[in-house]
């Protein structure tokens, strides 16, 4: 009785339990999003972190250079000692004092404090050519001089600033807003950032932070009458744009923090793309700005598409530049080749379809290579190949393509060549038959792989250089155990036909094929044809390849005849 | 009776999902998770959730090129909470969860797949530099310090003429300042390696006969306390890591669990005494340790040996019909975690009564 009560209060504690857990879960849930959404408005506290772990190695390193100091300073020669200062090479020591220094460099990638001052004289120098140019109203010039003195002494405000009002000018307003950003980063009461940055991002319509940044140079100079006027400006656009926005809901409004964030992507696209180079990034930043009517989500993709534009260009140019200092010698038609310029376009002139897709075949250049060293002197035959290449000569692009092409058309010629004696006939040919063999697809890896290529042409002359590729002992671990038997009596009838016609091993395929797993199933359900081929290839074997007896008839039990 | 007085586990919400779950994280001070798994096509794919009135609200879809193996949010701080994932490629990737598409680090951490993550530091003040670690079956074990860009802080891999394991757990410990650090490492041979990483060198290793699935320390910032690692044939280790013995090394426990691979373990960021194990059956067991009365004794050498504790089970419940792969607590609520399992489900769980111990 007892404990069947004590149970049923139990039960009732658990339920009470849970529902006041689930209560709990709520409150909690409403307390993290407002503890989400404030951390999220938190500015950033910076927190001194303990450097990075270095190697242990390094650090041996550091203890053993002591050590070897304090030995040179023992074998110090003494300065009555004259006869081992005769002895003593100066410029020995100088180069090893020399030395000394670059490792150190390359250890410590802290600058002394000298060192530092050093490089913001040289800096400085820069600057100072910077300003001319400004004078000069050579705004790009005058960003070079700024972007060398930012490279050697990166700690300055007063460059970045500098290069922002250069970029303002250009009107590279993202770029000119990163700069002032990391200028006010440097130096917090820097009034000219603050003005700059405000003026980039009243260009860019981000009249709110502009109005902030703005507020802030009032602060810190109240007279500023530059920037009052520039605060004037923007709160009329700002009135403007609520104006316009107060006819729609408050809906918008969300959609405006939206925008921020959005627009702040940007930034970080912009500042990513700074990075990279600070050429380009005067194209790039002009590409941005345009389009910025549209959606913001354009822009990126826009830009994105940009990058990925610029990026193949400089492929392209990297390509061609190799070709262009050395056109690979095994070119059989070196002087015929022209090299492809890159075409510059102004991002706005691009086209924005998407990039066509060049099918990349995989080609063992060395072995190309090989063959056509093979091949030079057959030149004559080339010649006459010449008309011929202008008519496959299909896009410009797919240069890589039509080496490949010529490389198998001269493969085919040279064999035809061993095989007939008559030069123009196996050229005719050649051509005719091209076409359905120039792309001869690659050694395949799998089953599946093979029975597609296989199947995706039908002539038996297809087939019969696809086969001819296979390297010895490939078909069994290609099939593994999933060759099937039309593809075996396949492969028996283009051995048959094709091989014994051209004269080549065929031994090695017969052995292959008796090492494919489930071949005693395959023979058990030949047919008559396929026995009957069978026996031609032996007989071949036997006579043309002069193979030994012992091992035919090993074989010949394997296959069951 | 004695049933009713035990913490519950209770499955709240329960979702299905199209993809291969292997991760899931809390973003630290938050109601919100992320998982990380891979689409059917191969693809990898990031989720941000959001718990709200029992249930959950899809917030962020992020798509990758590779499945991602694993994540953690432990080496960044409470204002940026940016996710570090390890993929099936080896790449390690940084991502800001507010802007996703592009992650703000990447390094081509290891050859293959990165089996495991973990972070330190991030949100704890003056116990080092925040660093991660990531463990691959390429074998090696590499710290990293997202200050750093493309490599690695520390690399611990086998000498060139050894046997590389597949490494298949790692976990940061002992981080109580800024210079002490230790990284413990499981393999699928049974070893677990613990690196210092102040002193660059094996502090201790050990073999558990088992590939080793999970190890966790119970916390990452204080001077090393307890060690848990599962492992295959359902089979738990508890070291004690107060003492080390140079004969006998560390006392240890062991415990059968699951009848099936204990895939993980996950301590309570609450309570370190309490911790759950998660089994190849779809079971979780949360067990309580028992400190002895005395931690150490001297043993007849004179030197000091350590005593090891031992275990309650408080509940054991099963969630799943497949493994569960990854379970992580709520760093903000007591009781309250994340599960994924093999069956492309998550889950979030409740585990109530929690505060009586």
């Amino acid at each position: 009785m007892d404990k069947s009560v004590l149970m049923q209060k139990q039960v009732r504690d658990n339920a009470e339990d849970l529902q006041k857990e689930f209560l709990d879960m709520k409150n909690w849930e409403e307390q993290m999003k407002h503890k989400d959404e404030q951390l999220q408005k938190e500015a950033s506290g910076q927190i001194v972190l303990p450097p990075i772990r270095r190697k242990h190695k390094s650090k041996t390193k550091g203890c053993v250079m002591k050590k070897d100091e304090s030995n040179t300073e023992m074998k110090r020669i003494k300065s009555y000692d004259y006869s081992a200062w005769d002895k003593f090479d100066a410029d020995k020591a100088c180069k090893e004092v020399d030395k000394e220094e670059q490792s150190d460099e390359s250890e410590d990638e802290r600058m002394s404090k000298e060192e530092l001052k050093r490089a913001h004289e040289e800096a400085t120098k820069h600057k100072n050519k910077g300003n001319i140019f400004v004078q000069q109203q050579n705004w790009s010039k005058a960003i070079g001089c700024y972007s060398n003195a930012i490279k050697l002494f990166p700690y300055d405000a007063v460059f970045y600033a500098n290069r922002a009002l250069c970029q303002l000018k250009l009107d590279n307003f993202y770029a000119a807003e990163s700069d002032s950003s990391a200028a006010i980063q440097l130096d917090d009461s820097y009034v000219k950032a603050y003005h700059r940055r405000a003026t980039a991002r009243m260009n860019i319509k981000q009249y709110k932070e502009a109005k902030r940044d703005l507020e802030k140079a009032l602060k810190l100079e109240p007279s500023n009458k530059e920037a009052k006027l520039l605060l004037n400006q923007i709160e009329n656009k700002l009135k403007c744009s609520e104006a316009s926005t107060l006819k729609k809901d408050d809906a918008q409004q969300s959609t405006i923090e939206k925008e921020g964030t959005k627009i702040t992507i940007e930034k970080k696209i912009a500042d990513k793309m700074w990075n990279n180079s600070a050429k380009v990034q005067s194209t790039e930043t002009k590409n941005i700005i345009k389009p910025k009517h549209m959606k913001e989500n354009k822009v990126i993709t826009n830009v994105k598409d940009s990058i990925e534009n610029r990026k193949d260009d400089m492929a392209n140019t990297n390509i061609k530049k190799k070709r262009d200092s050395r056109i690979p010698d095994w070119l059989p038609e070196k002087d015929e080749v022209t090299v492809i310029e890159p075409i510059e376009k102004p991002p706005h002139l691009r086209s924005k379809e998407p990039l066509t897709k060049i099918p990349i075949q995989e080609l063992e250049f060395g072995i190309e290579q090989y063959k056509y060293t093979n091949l030079v002197q057959k030149k004559d035959c080339v010649e006459k190949e010449e008309p011929n290449k202008d008519s496959v000569q299909i896009e410009e692009f797919n240069k890589k393509k039509f080496i490949q092409m010529e490389s198998r058309k001269e493969e085919l010629v040279k064999k035809d060549l061993v095989l007939e004696p008559h030069k123009e006939n196996s050229c005719i040919k050649v051509s005719d038959s091209l076409k359905d063999i120039s792309f001869i697809s690659p050694v395949p890896k799998t089953a599946v792989q093979f029975l597609m290529n296989w199947r995706k042409n039908n002539s038996l002359e297809f087939k019969y250089e696809y086969l001819k590729q296979l390297p010895e002992n490939s078909l069994p671990k290609i099939f593994q155990d999933s060759m099937e038997s039309d593809i075996f009596s396949q492969i028996i009838e283009i051995l048959s036909i094709e091989f014994i016609k051209r004269k080549d091993q065929i031994f090695r395929y017969l052995k292959d094929l008796s090492q494919v797993k489930r071949f005693r199933a395959l023979i058990m359900f030949i047919t008559n044809s396929d026995k009957k081929n069978l026996r031609t290839l032996f007989e071949y074997c036997k006579t043309v390849e002069n193979v030994s007896q012992d091992e035919i008839s090993i074989l010949k039990d394997k296959y069951e005849i | 009776m004695d049933k009713f007085e035990k913490p519950q586990i209770i499955c709240h919400i329960e979702k299905s999902v199209n993809y291969s779950l292997f991760d899931a994280k809390w973003i630290p001070c938050s109601a919100k998770f992320v998982v990380m798994g891979s689409r059917p096509r191969g693809s990898g794919i990031i989720q941000i959730y959001e718990v709200s009135s029992g249930e959950l609200n899809l917030l962020k879809d992020v798509e990758r090129s590779q499945p991602i193996k694993c994540g953690t949010f432990k080496a960044s701080s409470l204002k940026d909470r940016y996710l570090a994932t390890g993929d099936f490629q080896g790449k390690l990737n940084i991502y800001n969860l507010e802007d996703p598409s592009i992650p703000i680090y990447t390094a081509v951490a290891h050859n293959e797949i990165i089996n495991s993550i973990d972070g330190v530091a991030g949100q704890s003040i003056g116990c080092g530099a925040p660093e991660l670690v990531t463990g691959s079956r390429d074998g090696s074990v590499k710290v990293w310090d997202p200050r750093q860009k493309g490599r690695p802080v520390a690399v611990m891999e086998p000498k060139e003429d050894e046997e590389r394991r597949d490494c298949w757990t790692v976990a940061f410990g002992n981080s109580y300042n800024s210079e002490e650090r230790v990284v413990a490492a499981g393999y699928d041979n049974g070893d677990v390696k613990m690196f210092d990483l102040k002193a660059m060198a094996v502090l201790w290793e050990s073999n558990l006969k088992n590939g080793v699935c999970s190890i966790e320390f119970d916390r990452k910032d204080i001077p090393m306390n307890k060690l848990v690692a599962t492992t295959l044939e359902s089979k738990f280790y508890l070291f004690d890591l107060k003492t080390h013995n140079p004969k006998k090394g560390f006392a240890y426990l062991t415990e059968k669990a699951h009848n099936a691979t204990v895939w993980l373990v996950r301590h309570l960021p609450q309570n370190r005494e309490i911790f759950v194990t998660c089994g190849g059956g779809g079971s979780l067991c949360l067990w309580k340790y028992n400190y002895p009365e005395k931690r150490k004794i001297v043993d007849a050498d004179g030197i000091d040996q350590g005593v090891v504790g031992d275990l309650t089970l408080l509940q054991n419940t099963t969630i799943s019909s497949q493994p569960v792969s990854s379970l992580d607590w709520s760093p903000d609520k007591q009781g309250l975690a994340v599960c994924t399992a093999f069956d492309q489900c998550l889950r979030v769980i409740i585990t109530t009564k929690l505060n009586i111990f």
